[in-house]
């Protein structure tokens, strides 16, 4: 059954902002699900890639996700957690699994995103030092566990608030807190180093 | 030197970000979504599907109620006219009877 009860225990006080949509979606229409779509997809794309750091295997979630949606939207029970937050805990359970399944999901040198095209030596140069920069971020979040990367993730990338956070991670806000300062401190002994170079660049 | 959040933000969406064109993946999803049915345990549908069964229930022993209470006024008269036939004609069939016919003479009329 999904609409569950949030980390507190207590039913989620706000208006769920999907909740114009979800009677559509529930009686099956399909425009229903192209703007829940509009407004969450990106987002949940975002979330899964940045976890797995596969565009491929993001959108294969992604599209997981809302297929589930789509296929429980009936059994909703509005008045409890949000729907995006629902999304948001599906997604983290879809990446979960997949980074369990397949252990190496980053390789161990990340591929440069080089364009291929023929290009002036210094524009490539740049995208070169450009890519070597951001590779060093990703393989800094790579080496993160699962559920800091998780909260890291929640956090800076798609800036949700604690409480919020907490629910999708389906813990008590302080737990989250406490996972998320030592996943901060992972990537700061990680990126120490490369601070400058990093922020200069 | 130490990086507080504002700094861990900065270097992180400095970081690659994935593909933002989500049309494709939209389309995709949609096809995926038209062959998925969707699960029809909601209460409401629940409930619909109970009040259409039972309205059906009743309708048959209503029908089934009409049928005996006709067959019953219709079973009546047959019987008022039959009764007396039918148990003559089971009568005969249970009593012995004695009648032979071997010391009769032929019939005139009938054999040569």
């Amino acid at each position: 059954m999904i609409g569950t009860r949030s980390a507190s225990g207590s039913p989620h006080p706000q208006v769920d902002p999907d909740a114009d949509i979800l009677q559509g979606l529930a009686s099956g229409q399909s425009s229903a699900l192209g703007t829940l779509m509009d407004r969450h997809l990106a987002a949940i794309k975002s979330c899964a890639w940045h976890m797995v750091g596969d565009e491929m295997i993001a959108e294969d979630i992604a599209q997981e996700v809302f297929i589930k949606a789509w296929k429980q939207a009936p059994n909703w029970q509005p008045g409890r957690a949000k729907f995006s937050t629902w999304l948001y805990r599906v997604t983290k359970n879809l990446c979960y699994d997949r980074l369990r399944k397949k252990t190496e999901i980053y390789p161990e040198i990340i591929p440069d995103m080089i364009d291929e095209r023929p290009l002036a030596n210094q524009v490539v140069e740049l995208r070169q030092t450009s890519t070597a920069q951001k590779t060093k971020i990703d393989r800094a979040m790579a080496q993160l566990p699962d559920r800091q990367r998780m909260a890291i993730t929640l956090c800076h990338y798609r800036e949700l608030s604690q409480i919020e956070a907490a629910e999708i991670m389906e813990i008590r806000v302080r737990a989250y807190e406490s996972l998320l300062a030592r996943g901060r401190k992972s990537l700061r002994e990680q990126l120490k180093r490369h601070k400058r170079e990093l922020l200069e660049g | 030197m130490d990086m507080n959040k504002q700094e861990i933000q900065e270097l992180l969406k400095a970081g690659r970000k994935p593909d933002t064109d989500m049309s494709l993946l939209q389309v995709r999803i949609l096809k995926s979504a038209k062959q998925t049915p969707q699960d029809g345990l909601s209460t409401g549908a629940s409930y619909t599907n109970f009040a259409s069964w039972k309205s059906v229930v009743a309708t048959l022993i209503l029908t089934t109620g009409i049928g005996f209470g006709l067959g019953q006024f219709q079973g009546q008269a047959a019987s008022e006219n039959t009764d007396y036939l039918s148990a003559e004609a089971l009568l005969s069939f249970s009593i012995a009877s004695d009648y032979d016919e071997t010391g009769l003479e032929p019939d005139q009329e009938g054999d040569p």
